[in-house]
């Protein structure tokens, strides 16, 4: 047994433990992608960086030793973990609406914790599938929304309107628009709720929008 | 003598003023909104029909059920829409848990301070929070979500309210009854100030607040002497006037009648008929009937033998409700043009709004008569009445007792300001 | 040098003629071969009876590809830049004793009938020869050559002491892996050696892979048996049995002489079973990798044995479990014939160079905008000023140094003021670079930084194994970034992002890869922010390299109206009329840049 300190509470866990068990012993919680218990420690996706004596490491697959400081989460570490789960959203297709993980996705739940941006509404729509809105017909939102308020308007039945503010990535504006809405919506009733928020779209937006339509904005 | 009195009404529903001048014998009121122009009648214009509801429900937090309730009236007649029946008891529900909602908050933390009562006395704030959270849930339940509902558009609910769900709204308003009547116990043993209404004409919807379904066009109106068959004359009863400096628009009925609408003329003109009452309620009506027609004060009074009575009413419509029957309509591709009215009572009065739909169901023309609209000239008369009557006596002389008189009087007709919809228009 | 002079000692005449051809990957490639051609016909065709040597390269790059003539009663004579056809004349002046045309002579006195002698050059007094003594002298696949200059008397000291001692020894140099980390290399032996494991590995790090560093190679391909005795003593230190040299199969000639040397090593009793008598067996055996950036990490270099070559994370460390489980010790080419030199030649001839932390001396590669670009064998803490200006000659006239990239694409760029910095592991980490295995690529003004940080970027791109997140993601992110940057649709926000970007890929990455890669980015960032910021805020490249921000202009002065760009353009966006002045469209110019090449009289003008 070795004696280690997580955020200054000592644990004792046993020679061989990693330091995420010494970690999860403690009752703290990291949180992780990659790792699976057992399975699979080959710490890629450096989510569940912690320092231990003040070094960055990998919590899954670092061993204890006698006397680690162990800090679990610090605005360091948060930075790191934000920057490495945007940076695994940006190869990321966000294509909620047709994905078939309904809200039960541990990335979203996870960058939703952790503050990274560009998640749509879709995210936390029970609809998504055959009764998605937009498939029926109506202008929701939903792709093209900031996620956060649980999806209470599509929930129950009625588009989103884009209460909360639209997803600054290109990237998700292009596949919405392209792949989804186009088949599925008149794109001018598409623009006509996207100007109920957001006039004010930013220029490279607004310029996707009127590419898809072709129709004078 | 020429005394100017200049006062920001606190505790109200947004920002507004009255200005008291007093020449001598004549004294004059201008109660003003200080709230910006809010434009939303443009801001709706060339919206698809299905917009406007989500746009307009906006104009005010606190009355969002009404403002959404009657646009989606307006639209749907304009379309030729005509809802179930229970679509409308549920949206009538909605409607009247807002109105039970606006009431508590508005007595019990605009108007009770009024009269000694100190926020720091828990025993009523904890009572008045509960009653608030409750009716909260199931409006949220009912209505989606709090402010700006979203579950019904032109033609029906979007959702299916299922049976559980009305239930569990049943079950959840249950276990407030107590609180209610605790809550208009001290209410009513509240003492009003002595004001005799200098302009007692009373204006609301026939059989408000019971229930008012099937809601179409067009409405009846009454008012104390006179029933009003509203339509697209709307614009003949209640005639609105600019005011200089002002965002908001004065309005007077036919003939320049200055009138009240709100919890007390819902009350005087529902017992001309009333009916279906339990007897408690029936008693509490008649015993202050005489007050409410002839102190504005007593408006305080009306409101919550008014919760008192949506509460029951509540209760008994959605018990025996059916939801099953719940059906949604789509407009009909054939649609050539055509206006809409929708009247409703919002918690403060009467709500109109009026749109003109262009045959791609475009927004073309809208209006919307707002009840702190229809009734801001009644706070000025009766405030005048107020002061004339308080400068014969000896309180008078006292300047901030008057002020406090008149901030008071303001405050029990519970205006709200953000209701400023209409685009101003400068006169040169 | 005295020993090359006694090489062919014995029975020669008087006139015997010794010619050396340096044969390496580089004079090879400035075509030795050739040269090696012509001088065999000379010598036929003059009659000469003469020995032709082939030796390795001794690191001075500019010379190649270059010829040593020695006989008897003339000194040792360095010819430079021989071409085949001058090779005759070469031979026949020098027998005759007329030494004109020659670089240098290799004599410890004076200078030689006007040639000067070799030390005398500055790129070759300021040097310290310490591990290179015998590149370019002695022949790579020859080991009798490097028994005669001393060659396995470090092993055969070694064998005579217990393994702690030998560590201990190396404990006392103060050794310091060159491979670029610095790590103390007795501290990895001592761990493999306490290590209770009946398997034990070497591995040789002969995987170079930085752009414009080949100072492994040199030393592999011209002294071969040097880097193998490091090994053997590095095996017999920690106990193991068995030792590979991982090698890139993109170097086959430095994969070819050091299985020769393994080849003769183990004829001669230093490989195999009992080596000397001793009761130590050990076997070496070349492994040609396939050859990518990221297998010089340690802990991928192993997968790649193994079949994978993917880092993993540490720990656990080589040496406690690495090679299939067991201890491992890596060392790198330059640090293991540092091994050897020191066993050779004693603590003392090593211990007085250097600077207090860091001892002995580093082969740095110059390159770049340098006159004399080449491999220089200098002590630690020697300052970045005396390798570029006075040991590479400086960049050539007309322009002026801005920054040196110290350490490859894991290095950072040290501007022109910081020059004066002393090179020690210490020293460059704290701005912003690493020795890494120490390449100096000699950035000048006519370089842009952003390009430079883009190029790197780049190389490292291609180079990530893509096992991380950060170093997978993140580097391609940062070479977006820099492309926009490049392009002129940055913004202010941009830089600070990248800066955000590259501090958390070094921070959370898995190996040393990530871990470094943004430094290029990085250091530019520190000392060129301005470049930066003039690239985002006015839309303009100061060295006018980005040819997104860059405009070509027909200077109608110049422009003799030829045509030729117009013929050239690839878009049609030149026009004119022969004889006049030709003209540019800048709406439909894709700025590709080929009409500034083509045009003979310059008048074509980046603005």
């Amino acid at each position: 047994m070795v004696k280690v300190y997580v955020n200054n509470n000592e644990v004792e866990v046993s020679q061989d433990a990693l330091v995420i068990d010494a970690v999860e012993k403690a009752g703290y919680e990291v949180p992780t992608l990659c790792y699976l218990k057992g399975l699979f420690n080959e710490a890629t996706c450096r989510m569940c960086v912690v320092k231990v004596n003040g070094k960055v490491v990998p919590s899954c697959r670092f061993p204890v030793f006698e006397g680690a400081r162990i800090i679990v989460d610090d605005s360091e570490l948060r930075r790191l973990r934000r920057v490495n789960l945007e940076l695994l959203l940006a190869t990321h297709e966000i294509k909620c609406w047709s994905c078939v993980r309904k809200g039960m996705c541990e990335l979203l739940s996870l960058s939703k914790r952790l503050g990274v941006e560009g998640i749509p509404v879709c995210s936390e729509c029970p609809l998504r599938g055959r009764s998605c809105l937009v498939l029926k017909g109506f202008p929701c939102l939903g792709p093209l929304t900031v996620a956060g308020c649980d999806a209470e308007c599509p929930r129950r039945g009625s588009p989103c309107i884009g209460c909360r503010g639209y997803i600054m990535s290109e990237d998700v504006w292009v596949r919405a628009l392209e792949e989804f809405y186009k088949d599925n919506v008149s794109l001018n009733e598409l623009k006509s709720l996207i100007s109920f928020f957001w006039s004010y779209l930013p220029q490279n937006l607004y310029r996707l929008v009127r590419e898809v339509s072709n129709v004078e904005y | 003598m020429s005394i100017k009195l200049t006062s920001e009404v606190v505790r109200v529903a947004g920002e507004s003023e009255i200005l008291v001048s007093i020449d001598g014998e004549r004294v004059k009121v201008e109660y003003d909104s200080l709230a910006s122009p809010r434009s939303f009648e443009s801001l709706v214009t060339g919206r698809k029909y299905w917009e406007v509801p989500y746009v307009v429900s906006r104009v005010c937090g606190v009355c969002s059920h009404a403002h959404f309730w009657a646009s989606n009236l307006a639209i749907e007649s304009a379309l030729g829409i005509k809802v179930d029946e229970a679509t409308s008891t549920l949206r009538d529900a909605c409607n009247k848990l807002q109105i039970l909602q606006n009431h508590v908050i508005h007595l019990g933390f605009l108007v009770l301070p009024d009269y000694g009562y100190s926020m720091r006395n828990d025993k009523y704030v904890s009572t008045l929070l509960k009653v608030n959270r409750v009716v909260n849930e199931a409006l949220r339940l009912l209505g989606g979500r709090l402010t700006n509902p979203n579950v019904y558009v032109p033609g029906g609910f979007t959702e299916d309210l299922k049976q559980p769900v009305i239930k569990r709204v049943v079950n959840l308003l249950g276990s407030v009854g107590n609180d209610l009547r605790e809550l208009a116990n001290i209410i009513l043993s509240i003492e009003l100030p002595e004001l005799e209404d200098p302009s007692p004409e009373y204006v609301s919807l026939r059989n408000s607040p019971s229930v008012t379904v099937p809601v179409e066009g067009p409405y009846i109106i009454d008012s104390s002497k006179n029933t009003y068959t509203v339509y697209e004359n709307y614009r003949e009863i209640f005639v609105e006037r600019y005011l200089d400096l002002s965002t908001s628009k004065k309005c007077l009925m036919t003939g320049e009648k200055v009138f009240h609408t709100g919890a007390r003329a819902r009350l005087i003109n529902y017992l001309k008929d009333g009916s279906g009452l339990s007897s408690e309620l029936r008693y509490l009506i008649a015993r202050y009937e005489p007050l409410f027609k002839k102190n504005p004060f007593s408006n305080i009074y009306a409101k919550i033998i008014e919760s008192l009575l949506i509460y029951e009413n509540l209760l008994q419509t959605l018990s025996s409700l059916d939801t099953g029957k719940l059906s949604r309509v789509r407009p009909g591709n054939s649609f050539s043009g055509g206006f809409g009215v929708g009247v409703v009572e919002a918690p403060r009065g009467l709500l109109i709004h009026y749109y003109e739909l262009n045959p791609e169901m475009r927004v073309i023309k809208a209006d919307i008569i707002t009840p702190t609209v229809m009734f801001s000239k009644h706070i000025e008369v009766s405030s005048e009445a107020l002061i004339k009557g308080l400068l014969a006596s000896e309180e008078g002389r006292d300047e901030s007792l008057v002020k406090r008189f008149v901030e008071a009087l303001v405050r029990a007709y519970d205006p709200c300001i953000p209701c400023a919809v209409h685009v101003i228009k400068m006169k040169r | 040098m005295s020993e090359a002079l006694e090489l062919g000692s014995g029975t020669r005449k008087i006139s015997e003629l010794i010619v050396r051809v340096p044969l390496a990957s580089c004079t090879l490639a400035a075509g030795a071969s050739k040269v090696l051609e012509s001088i065999e016909k000379a010598l036929g065709k003059l009659g000469l009876e003469a020995r032709v040597k082939k030796t390795g390269c001794m690191g001075l790059c500019y010379l190649d590809p270059w010829i040593e003539l020695e006989s008897r009663g003339l000194p040792p004579t360095i010819y430079a830049n021989v071409k085949p056809e001058q090779a005759e004349g070469i031979i026949r002046r020098y027998v005759e004793g007329d030494l004109s045309g020659a670089l240098a002579v290799r004599s410890e006195a004076s200078g030689f009938k006007g040639v000067p002698t070799l030390n005398s050059l500055p790129e070759w007094r300021l040097q310290v020869r310490y591990v290179s003594r015998n590149c370019g002298f002695i022949d790579p696949e020859s080991i009798e050559d490097y028994l005669r200059t001393g060659g396995y008397s470090g092993l055969k000291k070694a064998l005579k002491l217990g393994r702690e001692e030998v560590i201990e020894i190396v404990r006392k140099s103060g050794l310091r892996g060159r491979g670029g980390a610095g790590f103390p290399t007795w501290y990895k032996w001592r761990v493999a050696y306490e290590q209770r494991s009946d398997v034990k590995y070497v591995i040789c790090n002969g995987d170079e892979g930085d752009p414009g560093a080949f100072m492994n190679r040199l030393l592999a391909e011209s002294d071969p048996h040097r880097v193998l005795e490091g090994l053997i003593i590095a095996g017999y230190a920690i106990g193991a049995s068995r030792g590979y040299i991982f090698v890139r199969a993109e170097k086959p000639l430095m994969a070819d002489r050091l299985e020769v040397a393994v080849r003769q090593a183990r004829d001669y009793g230093f490989l195999g079973e009992k080596i000397l008598g001793t009761d130590f067996s050990f076997d070496v055996e070349v492994y040609r990798s396939a050859g990518a950036f990221v297998c010089g990490e340690e802990t991928a270099l192993i997968a790649a044995i193994e079949g994978r070559s993917r880092p993993r994370q540490r720990p656990p460390y080589p040496a406690t479990s690495g090679l299939w489980g067991k201890p491992t010790v890596i060392n790198n080419v330059e640090t293991l014939a540092h091994v050897a030199t020191i066993f050779q030649t004693g603590l003392d001839e090593f211990t007085k160079y250097g600077t207090e932390r860091s001892k002995g001396t580093k082969m740095f590669c110059v390159t770049g905008s340098v006159r004399k670009t080449g491999v220089y064998e200098v002590p630690i803490g020697t300052k970045i000023r005396t390798l570029v200006y006075e040991l590479a000659g400086g960049p050539p006239d007309g322009r002026s140094v801005k920054a040196v990239q110290v350490g490859g694409p894991s290095g950072g760029c040290i501007p022109a003021d910081l020059l004066d910095l002393e090179l020690d592991y210490e020293t460059l980490q704290s701005y912003g670079a690493i020795m890494g295995s120490g390449g100096l690529v000699v950035i000048d003004n006519t370089n842009c930084m952003v390009d430079v940080a883009k190029y790197f970027i780049t190389f490292t791109l291609a180079e990530s194994c893509g096992k991380c997140l950060p170093c997978r993601v993140g580097v391609k992110v940062l070479g977006d970034i820099l492309e926009k940057v490049a392009s002129g649709t940055a913004t202010l926000e941009d830089l600070e992002l990248l800066r955000e970007l590259g501090e958390s890929i070094m921070r959370s990455s898995l190996c040393a890869l990530g871990g470094t890669a943004p430094n290029p980015v990085l250091s530019t960032l520190r000392y060129f922010k301005n470049e930066y910021e003039e690239h985002v805020v006015m839309r303009r490249c100061p060295a006018k390299v980005c040819s997104r921000l860059v405009t070509y202009e027909i200077d109608p002065a110049r422009c003799r109206g030829c045509g030729q760009c117009a013929k050239n353009c690839p878009v049609s966006a030149i026009s004119g009329q022969p004889g006049k002045a030709f003209k540019i469209d800048t709406s439909r110019c894709t700025k590709c840049g080929q009409c500034l090449i083509i045009c003979p009289f310059g008048a074509v003008v980046k603005g």
